[in-house]
């Protein structure tokens, strides 16, 4: 799971595998982050994982790990 | 889902206008917004320039402008032309329809049947299925469509949702009968719970304070966004299944021009070649309506274009409403191909 999600974050920050981990912070400069992105990331969570992200505990996510938490349940 | 398929009908010409004036991005942003907030826009959206109608001129201006091009260089008979729809969020009047005065303006005949239309962004798949049914139905035979904006003068130039976003262009397209046409396929969605998150002005009593002007626009991008990118996906699969045609046989993919990134974001997602799914947002900016002729005219003339042996395109429409609309269907040969200044 933990590699799917990192394949799908890089995908939408139009980065690399290698240059995001669970430690990552995405929210930032480096992948150019804006709200267009964010809400590809939750569309794109919701339907590979199946499950239903509240828009307001997407908000409080940082590192790419507390996405994984997020799909988790 | 609205569907129809058509035959024996065809996009025969466009041609394209802008206005003369143009804009660079920095020099549009800098008095409003911080430099790191223009280069984000520039990255991420993909505008870069724009051109924009002086105060002298409005929306029939360019339309006419570009509905002369392709009438002139095509060498097309206007009194053969008996249909023309005019689309446009910023009409050159209430009432009445500015088809009308575009009718008078080209020399077009008296029995000509004329509308308007205010679809938005949808407005260029929505306005040329619209001519393929009147051609079917036989109320016309030869049909004119413009899609003409002029978006800056109703955008807040302090609105970081659109200040640097939309901008204005117009484009005329000639759809006529072929009994050598093969099919065409066109699908429509509207959901109407979004009908005040992309809005200009209202009558409507009690008024929402917040979209209540007729000034400027308003566009609630983030819920934009999440609808079309969670609805086109399917959509398009839906309308591809339609026209009995899988994606790997279509020759470029034509979306509306509203953000490089949402548009690379849903080609990734439905498996497209990034290089089928082409951009030009940082020519024009967001025009709206007009924003797929415009990558026509840009973007595939050897494809496409006169002299060309055509491909199959699918073409997608999306905007307020929320409202997505689109197309498969063969495209080639087409007159005129132009993008004029004015």
């Amino acid at each position: 799971m933990e590699e799917k999600l990192i394949d799908l974050v890089a995908e939408v920050l139009e980065t690399e595998h290698a240059n995001l981990s669970l430690d990552t912070e995405f929210k930032t400069d480096e992948f150019d982050w804006d709200s267009l992105k964010g809400y590809a990331i939750l569309v794109t969570l919701e339907e590979e994982f199946g499950v239903s992200i509240e828009v307001e505990d997407f908000i409080a996510t940082k590192k790419v790990g507390d996405l994984l938490r997020l799909v988790s349940g | 889902m609205a569907r129809v398929k058509n035959a024996g009908i065809r996009i025969s010409g466009i041609a394209c206008a802008v206005p003369n004036d143009h804009i660079d991005i920095h020099e549009l942003g800098s008095p409003y917004f911080a430099d790191d907030f223009i280069e984000k826009i520039h990255k991420n959206v993909g505008a870069k320039n724009y051109y924009f109608t002086s105060d002298e001129q409005c929306s029939g201006d360019i339309g006419i402008a570009a509905a002369e091009e392709l009438l002139s260089s095509a060498g097309v008979d206007r009194g053969s032309i008996d249909g023309l729809i005019f689309n446009s969020q910023t009409p050159d009047y209430v009432v009445p329809p500015t088809s009308c005065r575009v009718q008078e303006a080209l020399c077009l005949p008296r029995g000509c049947f004329t509308m308007d239309s205010n679809y938005g962004c949808a407005g260029y798949v929505q306005c040329v299925m619209i001519a393929f049914q009147l051609i079917q139905t036989g109320l016309s035979g030869k049909v004119l469509v413009i899609n003409a904006e002029c978006h800056h003068k109703i955008t807040s130039r302090t609105d970081p949702d659109t200040a640097l976003i939309f901008a204005d262009g117009a484009s005329a397209t000639l759809i006529e009968k072929d009994d050598g046409a093969g099919e065409a396929f066109y699908q429509t969605l509207v959901d109407g719970k979004y009908v005040e998150n992309l809005v200009l002005g209202n009558f409507k009593k009690p008024s929402n304070p917040a979209i209540s002007d007729f000034e400027h626009s308003f566009m609630d991008g983030e819920t934009l966004s999440k609808f079309m990118f969670k609805e086109i996906p399917p959509f398009v699969k839906e309308l591809l299944e339609f026209g009995g045609i899988g994606a790997e046989r279509i020759d470029t993919f034509l979306f509306h021009q509203a953000n490089a990134y949402m548009i690379r974001f849903l080609a990734r997602r439905m498996k497209l070649p990034l290089e089928k799914v082409p951009t030009n947002i940082g020519s024009f900016g967001n025009t709206s309506s007009p924003s797929i002729p415009l990558l026509i005219c840009e973007k595939t003339p050897e494809l496409f274009g006169a002299g060309s042996k055509g491909g199959k395109a699918l073409l997608l429409s999306y905007g307020a409403g929320y409202n997505i609309a689109g197309a498969v269907l063969d495209i080639g040969g087409l007159a005129g191909g132009r993008i004029v200044k004015v």
